[in-house]
């Protein structure tokens, strides 16, 4: 019996299927169990909505960059925006409210246009991804490169030379 | 007024309270994907069944609504691409290697004659590549790759020899060592934060675009031949 | 960090990226030792000869690998060595979660080239295992993110435990075991490294061992 089980496991074949199938048991028996959100996190973010409401009550903070204005001026340390990091630094919030020329003039003829991912290559989210937690960021680049020149080698040296080439 | 009260000190309330409905589905999310790969039998199906399981692991990322979550969500997304990519071609060549050394034959097929495709293509993506170079960026590369890569699948161009693709592809991966370069510079010092964003600006818009190209030139000489 | 020092001793030196905290223990220093050992090791050998008789022929031929492919595995391996040292030091759950994934990606790397069907086929479904580990590594880090709300190791540490961390530091522990073919899931190591080309792939041994440390060590930090 347990040498059946064990020969069944010595396939290539099945090792996804039972790995999937190792998965699904302990998410499925997980169900029950209290999730709940810890509300202390780092990098809170306002609830939707919220800046749009201070935006109509007050003319200070402008609502074209909606949920992800973070306030500060770029580069400048002593008009720092709003970052709630895990490690203090003393460089930090220096980008939040970097803008490309190009975003500032989509920011200001429009209301919707200056937080689409067409115009807005700075901000909050490129202070965590290219800053905080650069590290991160290299290292996703890095299996990237990695899958890209896997996959490029494979073509340009065996499926191109197979068919001939 | 007081920044402040635009960024607050904890998770809003309704996220809070949204997170456990969050949970509940991604799992059932992941326990339809996953049962579709233990019941599947056909390998390129089950390519396409893990992305349901994909999908289940960003849903739990992004049920914690933070930015910091927001931020996650690309690695998780830019690690299943990579490897569907890397998967797929050792896909492609077993099924060579099992067939033994035959010329895969794709189904002719004519395209439609229009005059549009002839004479729009070349301004299409010169947009696209001029538009690319203005937004700088990845964003930047993936629509100015996007200009060549419909420039290569539909205008037929001329006289780009294969030598020359390999040697762009080495070009390419000089401009990743030029984003990478410029982003520890960011890291060391921010006050050069200048150089360092003309130095990843352009490094990687040239690495994106010319990625989309290599692919696109890929593309054409395996199966327009 | 006490959790941290009681596991691996006095920590000698942290290496920060801001957020990322890299830290340096006796213990990961050993760990990083073995494996800059190997890799050069490895990158520094020649690939093998391997000899091949077949019944009923009276001749003995020599297989080699050609010299593009082991370039090419050379790389891989020592693009694995330099993810592996990262798995051993990072501070930082997500951070890991990254580096082991590209260790698997690495170890796939390894074998995609070798013209043997039987090897591409075991390739393959690792390669399947691979994408499906995304779940449960990402996963697992992000439920623990919810409910503590840091990724910090050092921070972590000093966390007591519940059931839904619990649950998180399974399927963190299952994704490693996919990730590292182990236990349940050997069979595709198994048949990957029948492949030729002998000294880079026995990197994929040393990935299994240096994630399971790993994974084992920050586990046991979690809890």
């Amino acid at each position: 019996m347990i040498g059946r089980i064990l020969n069944s496991l010595a396939e290539p074949r099945v090792v996804p299927k039972i790995f999937a199938f190792a998965i699904a048991i302990v998410l499925v028996f997980s169900l029950p169990l209290p999730f709940h959100l810890n509300p202390e996190q780092v990098y809170p973010k306002p609830a939707p909505q919220l800046q749009m409401e201070l935006a109509k009550k007050n003319i200070d903070i402008s609502y074209n960059l909606a949920p992800y204005n973070r306030g500060g001026l770029p580069v400048d340390p002593d008009n720092r925006g709003i970052v709630k990091s895990q490690y203090k630094s003393p460089y930090e919030g220096w980008i939040t409210a970097y803008l490309t020329p190009f975003s500032q003039w989509m920011r200001d003829v429009s209301y919707h246009l200056g937080t689409t991912i067409v115009a807005h290559p700075g901000g909050i989210l490129d202070e965590i991804l290219y800053y905080t937690r650069g590290l991160d960021t290299i290292l996703e680049s890095s299996i990237l490169f990695t899958a890209f020149t896997i996959a490029s080698w494979v073509i340009l040296n065996r499926t191109r030379k197979m068919t001939g080439e | 007024m007081d920044p402040s009260s635009v960024v607050p000190n904890f998770v809003p309330q309704i996220i809070t309270n949204f997170y456990p409905l969050a949970i509940i589905i991604a799992i059932l999310t992941a326990a339809i994907g996953l049962s579709g790969v233990i019941i599947e039998r056909d390998d390129f199906q089950k390519i396409l069944i893990i992305q349901i399981v994909t999908y289940a692991m960003l849903i739990i990322v992004a049920a914690v609504g933070t930015d910091l979550a927001e931020a996650l969500i690309l690695p998780g997304l830019v690690v299943s691409l990579a490897e569907i990519l890397a998967v797929t071609e050792v896909l492609i060549f077993r099924e060579y290697i099992k067939r033994g050394i035959s010329y895969p034959r794709l189904k002719e097929y004519k395209p439609i004659d229009m005059e549009v495709l002839k004479t729009a293509i070349p301004m299409t993506s010169l947009l696209c590549v001029v538009y690319g170079t203005i937004l700088t960026g990845f964003t930047g590369g993936a629509v100015a790759g996007a200009g060549i890569l419909i420039y290569l699948f539909i205008g037929e161009p001329k006289g780009l020899s294969h030598d020359f693709w390999e040697e762009m592809s080495g070009v390419s991966g000089l401009a990743w060592c030029l984003w990478l370069l410029g982003f520890l510079l960011y890291f060391l010092n921010p006050r050069l934060w200048l150089v360092a964003l003309f130095m990843s600006g352009g490094g990687i818009i040239v690495k994106v675009a010319l990625k989309f190209g290599l692919l696109g030139i890929l593309n054409r000489e395996e199966f327009n031949k | 960090m006490n959790e941290i020092t009681n596991l691996s001793g006095p920590i000698i030196g942290h290496i920060p990226f801001i957020d990322i905290v890299l830290y340096i223990s006796p213990f990961s220093l050993a760990l990083v030792a073995v494996i800059a050992a190997f890799t050069a090791f490895l990158a520094l050998s020649k690939p093998e000869l391997r000899s091949v008789t077949r019944f009923g022929e009276d001749v003995v031929r020599t297989t080699t690998v050609e010299r593009k492919e082991a370039r090419f595995r050379r790389f891989m391996t020592i693009l694995c060595g330099i993810a592996l040292t990262g798995v051993v030091t990072t501070g930082d759950l997500f951070n890991f979660a990254l580096f082991v994934s590209l260790t698997g990606i690495t170890n796939m790397g390894i074998f995609a080239g070798v013209k043997d069907a039987h090897v591409l086929d075991a390739t393959f479904h690792y390669g399947l295992v691979l994408m499906i580990c995304s779940l449960p590594l990402f996963g697992g880090v992000a439920m623990i993110l919810a409910n503590t709300g840091t990724l910090s190791m050092g921070v972590l540490a000093n966390i007591h435990t519940n059931p839904i961390l619990n649950m998180s530091r399974t399927l963190l522990l299952i994704g490693a075991i996919g990730e590292g073919a182990l236990a349940p899931f050997f069979a595709t190591k198994v048949e990957m490294i029948r492949a030729k080309g002998a000294p880079y792939i026995n990197m994929m041994h040393l990935s299994s061992l240096m994630v399971f440390t790993r994974v084992i060590e920050v586990l046991l930090i979690l809890g």
